[in-house]
């Protein structure tokens, strides 16, 4: 453990012992003196004290030197460069020599007394700042105040021990002892924490250490009289040289490229890094912990089951390879010499410390093999000559991109997912929208339902009521032709029926297509029926004059000539023509008279029918045709008046069904002139004729 | 140390032997009495606490699992100082992971000493069942002897002779343990009863001047 510094500037006398006159070489572990002057100047200091105390007679004779040494540690922070540091420390120690070896003087002993007053200051400030935490423990007063007392004895100690220059081992086995005491005296029955519960026992043991190592952190912590902080550069650089190692020369489970790893080794690392900046073992170690635990975590995505050692160190290798934290042996150390040492000897966390100090072994006797590796490669990886850029270190060089891809990757993730959201939410507004449309759609259904069309029949208009009777008079003419394509036509003015029913349902808004399609369906009953009942009567002369030959024709033209025909002229002839005819022909009137009796007695049937039918719609129907007699009747009489009146009223009308339609066929089947020809050629049913 | 201290026991066992051999299977089965890691949830199997009450005491083991890869082996030392067991693990069908337990133990009697309870297992016994594995275990037995060891034939799988391997350990190591405290306190292996000398030797000499005792220099 000779001193030495690599650095050229320090030359031979500054590596000397202090003492003047001494051949031999200095140690800063002895103040930088050779060691038998440190012995002697020892002894001298306690001599110096000795006869301080056979003066004072006072329990404060310790206290001598410990202002110089304070300042001198409170002076020399650890960042500064050792250099100055040992330049300082020179100074200082020989103050402290001179004054020590030279006091005799009341002055001094009042400086003493002063510096002890100023020192349990300094103790009471700390006891302050942990003021709160010693209230908040479930303990006696007495045990407050013997917990206080026994701080400041050990306080008082450590201050003595550092004071004289020990060496940080027995500060540290003083410290251990104070702890040990502390446990003792609470384990002891008859005192102040006989009554305490364990755990608040525990609780106030760690206290204690909190309050001592908070105390003398920065004293303890790395100090000068150790090689702590050439170790810590040394391993610090150990770890740079070797930041090529990547998991695959741990044979570790790590994966580096994993994202979601990389960002749990992140943390890891975080937690082991911040292990400098407390000041308490406690604390420290609480990191350690945290770290491990991390490392378990990521562990068990990468290897199935909970992980065992053989995982678990080469990862805990890895990370701490990564991490490279700072000041790593002073904190190991200080762990080491000042923490309770039940806690870093069993216990979970004695197993993660102990972990990491095999960590640190191994980094710091890692060989080619040990990353199964010649020689050679070792060699050349060592010395930079040939680089390995592994995952972690593209990761971390390419870690500006990389995070904002990933971050861009986790926006187009999110909106992706609020996408998709909206999307769902579409489908079930649709769904909601369908929904309301049925339930509409029902409550329409049901309303109608509810409210069915009562005063139709009442509020039937004349003219629709003429103009159905009109248009039945007029099939059922049409029906009873005995034509063989009687069928084919019923059919056919089935659907006309049907045409001149809509447009009815026009003019009458009020009226139900449910109960038209009754009222047709009656009408054809009934025509259907007629040929039974009226093959009696089917020779009257307006059936005959109409000749079976013609009858198609007709059939397609009447209706045609109504739809198609649009000039008023045409009609207005027509109906002249119709006069004409109605002149010539041998009296459409009869015809018409026997009409009516033949669907009077129809009507009958019909009744009969219905009455056979059960059917409500057929009552329905029934008091329509009750009612339809009746108009029929009135309609008949001023037979040729209501087809004028009709196409005066209404010349555009002539869409609607006709009811003098018989009579212009008549006309048609009379004269075949060239005009009737020409609106025949549009039916396309001519050429039968020529 | 008072009464209820001297009926509780902490021991640290280390779990030493080859990667492989069933560690940590054997530390499940006695801890969790599970065999399928997948089925467990818990987090790692590397360090377990398992309390046994035997004879009326309690028995709190502090099982510490190793890294049994080649290139760890000369981390050791770190491991084991301060354990009062060891459970050496071996695979009945690989006589190399048996050859590594002789280099522990070896080890470990140069650096803990005689005081430490060591425990040879030879695990995965069902293998001898299901493929009609050849397994004569005189020779390990008679080495088990010899060096003063327990031998213990397992098989964490089917659950076979674990418990009893931890049983036995626990017995040896709080009999050793109780001969200690009544020989001598002052030979007592925990830190905590060594540095309680200490303190009562400070107590005495707390108002005497503190000195670097002289054997410290002389000892550079």
């Amino acid at each position: 453990m000779m001193y030495s510094i690599p650095k050229p500037r320090i030359d031979q006398s500054t590596l000397k012992c202090k003492q003047q006159n001494c051949e031999f070489y200095g140690n800063a572990q002895w103040e930088y003196y050779c060691s038998k002057c440190y012995r002697d100047k020892l002894l001298r200091e306690r001599l110096a004290q000795e006869s301080r105390a056979k003066i004072v007679h006072g329990p404060k004779k310790h206290q001598t030197s410990s202002k110089h040494s304070g300042e001198h540690h409170s002076k020399a922070p650890s960042g500064t460069t050792p250099n100055e540091d040992k330049k300082f420390k020179k100074r200082n120690i020989l103050e402290v020599f001179k004054k020590t070896t030279n006091l005799t003087s009341i002055e001094n002993l009042k400086d003493s007394m002063k510096q002890h007053r100023n020192e349990s200051r300094v103790v009471e400030h700390v006891s302050m700042a942990h003021i709160e935490m010693l209230k908040s423990l479930k303990i006696s007063d007495q045990a407050k105040r013997d917990f206080k007392i026994m701080i400041k004895t050990l306080d008082k100690s450590i201050n003595r021990s550092y004071a004289n220059g020990s060496p940080i081992d027995r500060i540290s086995e003083l410290i251990q002892n104070g702890y040990t005491r502390f446990a003792d005296f609470t384990e002891t029955k008859e005192l102040s924490f006989s009554d305490t519960p364990p755990e608040v026992k525990l609780q106030t043991l760690d206290f204690f250490e909190k309050c001592i190592m908070t105390h003398h952190y920065k004293h303890l912590f790395s100090p000068q009289t150790t090689d702590d902080e050439e170790k810590d550069q040394i391993i610090q650089k150990r770890m740079k040289q070797l930041n090529w190692i990547n998991a695959k020369h741990l044979v570790c489970s790590i994966d580096e490229r994993n994202e979601e790893v990389r960002d749990l080794v992140y943390s890891a690392i975080t937690e082991l890094a911040a292990m400098d900046s407390f000041a308490t073992p406690q604390e420290k170690l609480e990191c350690i912990v945290s770290s491990c635990r991390i490392i378990f975590t990521l562990l068990k995505k990468t290897c199935d089951g909970p992980a065992s050692a053989d995982e678990f160190l080469p990862a805990l290798i890895f990370v701490v390879l990564k991490a490279n934290p700072v000041r790593l042996h002073s904190n190991i150390n200080y762990i080491n010499r000042f923490s309770n040492a039940n806690r870093i000897m069993s216990g979970e966390t004695g197993y993660y410390f102990t972990n990491l100090c095999c960590a640190i072994s191994f980094i710091e006797n890692l060989t080619y093999e040990s990353v199964q590796l010649t020689k050679e490669e070792f060699d050349e990886l060592m010395s930079g000559e040939n680089q390995i850029h592994s995952a972690w270190e593209s990761a971390l060089l390419a870690c500006e991109s990389m995070n904002l891809i990933s971050s861009n990757m986790k926006i187009m993730k999110d909106l992706r997912e609020r996408n998709q959201r909206v999307e769902d939410d579409i489908s079930l507004l649709g769904a909601e929208m369908r929904e309301f449309k049925d339930e509409i759609f029902k409550k329409i259904a049901s309303t109608i339902e509810s409210a069915p069309l009562i005063k139709k029949p009442i509020k039937t208009p004349t003219i629709v009521s003429t103009r159905l009777s009109g248009a039945s008079n007029y099939h059922i003419r049409r029906c009873s032709t005995p034509s063989e394509s009687s069928a084919n036509r019923h059919s056919q003015n089935l659907s006309t029926q049907q045409k001149i029913v809509e447009e009815n349902k026009k003019d009458l808004l009020a009226l139900d297509e449910s109960n038209f399609e009754t009222l047709v369906k009656n009408i054809s009953e009934k025509m259907e029926m007629k040929p039974s009942g009226t093959l009696s009567t089917s020779n009257s002369t307006d059936f005959l004059s109409i000749s079976p030959i013609f009858g198609q024709p007709y059939e397609a033209l009447s209706f045609e000539e109504s739809l198609v025909s649009t000039a008023e002229e045409d009609l207005i002839r027509g109906i002249r023509n119709i006069n004409y005819d109605i002149d010539f022909s041998d009296s459409p009137e009869n015809s018409l008279a026997e009409e009516i009796a033949e669907i009077r007695k129809y009507s009958s049937i019909a009744k009969e029918v219905t009455k056979e039918g059960e059917n409500s719609s057929m009552t329905m129907s029934k008091s329509y045709l009750e009612e339809f007699d009746p108009l029929m009747a009135k309609d008949n009489q001023p037979e040729s008046n209501t087809s004028k009146s009709l196409i005066d009223e209404s010349p555009n009308d002539y869409l609607m069904p006709d009811p003098l339609l018989p009579i212009k066929s008549d006309y048609r089947l009379s004269s075949q002139t060239s005009k009737i020809q020409s609106i025949s050629c549009e039916t396309g049913k001519n050429p039968s004729h020529d | 140390m008072s009464t209820e201290a001297s009926s509780n026991y902490i021991f640290k066992v280390v779990l030493l032997g080859e990667g492989k051999v069933g560690k940590s299977s054997i530390l499940l089965r006695f801890v969790h009495d599970q065999f399928n890691k997948n089925h467990l949830s818990t987090v790692q199997a590397s360090f377990m606490n398992k309390k046994i009450n035997f004879d009326n005491k309690r028995v709190n083991l502090n099982i510490w699992d190793t890294a049994g890869q080649e290139i760890f082996h000369a981390l050791g030392p770190i491991y084991y100082r301060n354990s009062h067991g060891a459970i050496l693990v071996y695979d009945i069908s690989s006589e190399d992971s048996f050859d590594k337990i002789k280099v522990w133990i070896k080890e470990l009697k140069k650096i803990v000493g005689n005081d430490i309870v060591c425990v040879i297992v030879g695990n995965k016994t069902d293998l001898i069942k299901d493929q009609k594995l050849s397994y004569d275990p005189e020779p390990h037995l008679s080495y088990a002897k010899s060096v003063g060891a327990m031998h213990f034939l397992t098989s964490a799988k089917l659950n076979e002779n674990i418990d009893e391997a931890f049983l036995e350990i626990s017995k040896s190591m709080m009999k050793i343990h109780d001969e200690k405290q009544l020989a001598n306190a002052s030979l007592n292996r925990t830190g905590s009863m060594r540095r309680q000398l200490r303190v009562e030797e400070s107590t005495e000499a707390e108002e005497m001047t503190e000195a670097p005792t002289t054997s410290r220099c002389c000892g550079r």
